[in-house]
């Protein structure tokens, strides 16, 4: 049996709670799961609105941020105990992508200095020929041309060409996962087919795994294979990508399904939706489903304890009374 | 001029001169607005589109400046105009929704300042009849009344925007310019947000330019769609017609980007603008990304030719 | 994809002006660097020009006018005082004096503030409380007060002890401003990826946010350069200072202790009063200078969006 090589069970994350400072806790992510396996590289999706945990989630897989319960362990080991070397190891083979392409760049340096600080911290090459290629190699993967990039300053490339250049230093480092953090939602929606194209090459020709986070499901059904919804840090559905968005079955993806703006001018948004006048703080892990206040189809049963995930076809599971 | 245009952009020239040469932001972009229109104005990030928006507000910074042409608001010249007379007009005339709307409010202010101080600088009313106003608009863009006391922080992004609706609608202009509206929102708040507009049009008859780059988002929102690239006017006509018969192959190329959530494509990858603005090469200017490029396309930059009834495109395939 | 660039020669001209774009050709840190240039020179190059000598005391007839006024003479050009110093001398060996004392006790000061406030800043925590306190505790100290306390007692010997204790006091409000330029650069998106490329903590101080910080830093040492000056002429004009030198600050001294003012010795406390001005103009300008340098500026012409 296959061990994963990253292991996320039951990571969640709290805020607050002090006694005097914040008495209110806010619960950012709460019990997630997932397991990533070396030999089928794969796109994840971990889709939300902003608040359904995601960033929380990309964070804590990226080691800045530790669990306040459950663990998160990288080839068997815990990353919250491990070592300098074995942290070092884990910095290698887990790189990431941001949303911000213009925030990333040192704007005091030249766009080479990203490189650069790779190939040294890294050890990736012996001498300055050895480094010379394998940015050359890096740069002709996402499609740019070195001449032309490396000697320009950040604000002097447009964002798409920004953004390539970050996977770009990412793929250098040939990694087994990228967490790739809403990445084309700064860039236009003309170009963002050429980003999405590169992360599909590099899951197929390099067999490096994505966790895909974004908030737009239509670019997830173009490339991921499969995708976890969250809303308010809980685990609403997962499964296979196709499965859950050609047939959702939580409320909450049917909301986020029907929203998307269908670009035929003939088919429009049906129904007028509008959301809770109250916005609903986050309370204690006691209180049942977090949808409730907005679900269309709710029940009394929905508040009263947390719907445990049930299964409703192979590789789709929801977690919501509708279906018990 | 008929006169049911609220609006009319002629022959509008912007260019932008930087030590390195001019930019030419916008070339000789017509376009008009009915009333109770909103219109659609796509392209992506550089094509110009914001520049025809500051042109259209007289808010065109320097080194920027509009070196010909004319922006009629209800039939009435504002180019060139004293910056007293255009202060009159704006907010009551002509809004704006910026880009990035919500970080526009002051934090340190509540709303109800900030909404009255707009109001007030323009219409002189009684603080009682100041409030009633500001909880009609409240109530017409769908926010609960209890945001009349709260400070920008404390409300959610969909709510700020929503808040710079109401102040653009405030004073019943014509014309509401609005610069990528949804662009920071989740999918389901930008839907609600997207649906307050055009329950403003639908109610107030007041009309929109609608500035994006989603060709989604426009087809749900607008009755006639712009495109523009590198700062010029590619087509312009009804969305129906744009999307059922796209001219320009640009805007093919717009609408094959947007990926579907109904059936699985494969990705339509484009390269971005290509050419530098300051040296814009003779001919069309898409001739560089052009799939259906000839010859023809390097003489001579193509008018606007209407091909439909108002459905106008400006390509060589096409004269 | 070719990019459609001509290279004739109006472009390359227009290429050439680039340096001037640069933000450090900023017109009032320019006119600010030239003053203190200037000041500077008149200090370096002046005892190749003038005997400085004339400086110390009885070195020169006393109480001449200047050379404008009756019985003044081009030999002493600013007159000179009741002691027997020439006031151009003075003026000669005062200025770089008060600069030395200045510019000395500002870089200890600011070297000591970004290395602890860099510190407090990046670690957070423990360490940062600790050195928030120590930092808290000696701003609150009336340093004017303390030292002149220390300097009744304690009799500076030469303008370097001045501007150590000048230095004591100095590095208390860098360290919270630097503590609070490097809280916000930490949240910043490349630090973030610095720390993905496993780029060890002090290189990411130095290497990554002080470049960053440099014109504001800049702009503080200017600043804390101008009142570690004040601060010493200030307490040399109160008697307090190392009386060797004819500081400028003593200068001023001598001259309100011989009642300079009353007996309408204009030149005597004019000049060096003068110097100071110029002298604290020019920091000014260049702090003002390098605030505009600092601020984020608009973005270039190349920028897409």
């Amino acid at each position: 049996m296959e061990q994963p090589i990253l292991s996320i069970q039951n990571a969640t994350k709290l805020y607050g709670g002090e006694l005097v400072s914040s008495p209110k806790t806010i619960v950012a992510l709460d019990r997630f799961s997932l397991d990533i396996y070396e030999s089928q590289a794969k796109i994840i999706t971990i889709a939300g609105e902003s608040g359904s945990g995601k960033t929380t989630l990309a964070n804590l897989v990226l080691g800045f941020l530790n669990c306040t319960s459950g663990m998160i362990s990288y080839k068997g080991i815990d990353l919250a105990k491990m070592t300098r070397d074995q942290r070092r190891m884990y910095r290698k083979e887990v790189q990431a992508i941001f949303q911000d392409p213009y925030e990333v760049y040192n704007p005091f340096y030249r766009v080479s200095h990203i490189f650069n600080m790779v190939v040294r911290h890294f050890k990736l090459a012996k001498n300055m020929r050895e480094a010379e290629s394998l940015i050359e190699e890096a740069m002709k993967v996402v499609g740019l041309r070195s001449e032309e990039i490396l000697e320009k300053y950040p604000h002097q490339l447009s964002g798409g060409q920004r953004q390539r250049v970050m996977v770009g230093r990412a793929y250098m480092l040939h990694p087994r996962l990228i967490v790739a953090d809403e990445p084309v939602s700064a860039v236009d929606a003309s170009l963002r087919a050429m980003i999405l194209d590169i992360m599909l090459r590099l899951r197929n020709q390099q067999k490096i795994s994505f966790l895909y986070i974004t908030h737009d499901l239509s670019t997830a059904y173009q490339i991921s294979d499969a995708m976890y919804v969250l809303f308010q840090g809980t685990t609403v559905e997962r499964g296979v990508t196709s499965k859950i968005i050609e047939n959702p079955k939580h409320p909450y993806v049917q909301e986020l399904i029907d929203s998307i703006p269908v670009p035929d001018p003939k088919i429009k948004w049906d129904t007028n939706i509008s959301l809770p006048s109250e916005e609903e703080m986050r309370k204690k892990t006691s209180v049942g489903c977090r949808f409730y206040p907005r679900c269309p189809k709710r029940m009394d049963i929905c508040i009263q304890a947390f719907p445990e995930m049930v299964k409703v076809d192979e590789d789709h599971e929801v977690a919501c009374y509708l279906y018990q | 001029m008929p006169s049911n245009h609220v609006l009319d952009i002629v022959d509008l020239n912007v260019h932008y001169f930087t030590p390195r040469g001019a930019v030419i932001a916008a070339n000789a972009v017509n376009l008009y607005v009915k009333q109770g229109e909103i219109v659609g104005l796509v392209g992506e990030s550089g094509c110009g589109k914001t520049t025809v928006a500051m042109a259209i507000l007289q808010m065109v910074q320097a080194p920027g400046r509009i070196v010909r042409g004319e922006i009629r608001i209800n039939q009435r010249n504002i180019v060139n105009l004293p910056e007293k007379e255009l202060r009159s007009i704006r907010w009551k005339e002509l809004a704006l929704i910026p880009q990035g709307a919500m970080n526009s409010l002051n934090p340190v202010t509540r709303i109800k300042e900030q909404m009255g101080d707009a109001i007030l600088a323009h219409e002189k009313i009684t603080p009682q009849e100041l409030k009633t106003k500001i909880l009609e608009l409240f109530n017409r863009v769908g926010l609960p009344e209890r945001v009349y006391n709260m400070y920008p922080h404390e409300l959610s992004g969909g709510m700020k925007q929503r808040v710079c609706i109401a102040m653009a609608i405030a004073l019943h202009p014509s014309v509401i310019i609005a610069d990528e509206p949804t662009s920071a929102l989740d999918v389901v708040v930008q839907r609600v947000v997207a649906q307050t507009l055009i329950g403003v049009k639908n109610d107030l008859g007041v009309s929109m330019i609608m500035i994006g780059h989603d060709m989604g988002l426009q087809a749900q929102m607008v009755d006639r769609v712009a495109v523009m690239y590198a700062g010029n006017l590619l087509e312009v006509g009804p969305v129906g017609a744009i999307f059922e018969r796209p001219y320009h192959p640009y805007t093919q190329l717009l609408i094959d980007a947007i990926p579907s959530v109904k059936e699985k494509k494969a990705l339509k990858v484009t390269e971005g603008l290509t050419h530098d603005l300051r040296n814009p090469p003779p001919g069309c200017c898409f001739q560089f990304r052009c799939p259906l490029m000839e010859p023809r396309c390097l003489e001579l930059r193509p008018e606007l030719v209407e091909m439909a009834p108002d459905h106008l495109v400006a390509c060589v395939l096409h004269t | 994809m070719a990019i459609a660039e001509k290279t004739n020669p109006e472009t390359k001209a227009r290429r050439k002006l680039n340096i001037w774009d640069s933000p450090w050709l900023n017109p009032k840190f320019m006119i600010g660097c030239g003053i203190i240039l200037f000041i500077t020179l008149f200090g370096l190059l002046g005892p190749f020009f003038w005997d400085t000598k004339l400086a110390y005391t009885a070195s020169s007839p006393t109480n001449l006018p200047p050379m404008w006024m009756e019985k003044g003479s081009p030999e002493h050009p600013l007159g000179t005082e009741s002691n027997g110093r020439d006031i151009l001398a003075s003026l000669i060996v005062g200025v770089p004096s008060s600069l030395k004392v200045g510019v000395l006790a500002a870089v200890i000061g600011m070297g000591i503030g970004v290395v602890l406030g860099s510190i407090a800043g990046y670690m957070g925590g423990w360490v940062d409380h600790l050195i928030r306190t120590l930092a808290d505790s000696v701003l609150i100290i009336p340093s004017l007060a303390v030292l002149i306390a220390i300097a009744s007692y304690v009799q500076f010997p030469d303008t370097t002890m001045l501007a150590l204790v000048l230095a004591m006091f100095a590095w208390a409000g860098p360290t919270r401003l630097v503590r609070s330029q490097v809280l916000t650069l930490r949240e910043r998106g490349y630090i973030r990826m610095a720390l993905l490329s496993n780029v060890p903590t002090l290189e990411i101080m130095f290497s990554e946010m002080m470049p960053n910080m440099l014109p504001w830093l800049a702009a503080s040492l200017a600043g804390t350069i101008s009142g570690a000056i004040l601060a010493a002429t200030g307490l040399e004009a109160l008697g307090l200072g190392p009386t060797r030198i004819p500081s400028l600050g003593m200068t001023i001294n001598y001259a309100m202790t011989s009642s300079a003012l009353v007996r309408g010795m204009v030149w005597w406390w004019l000049p060096p009063i003068i110097a100071l001005i110029i002298i604290f103009t020019g920091f000014f300008m260049m702090t003002i200078g390098l605030d505009e340098i600092a601020n984020p500026r608009l973005r270039g012409y190349g920028n897409a969006k």
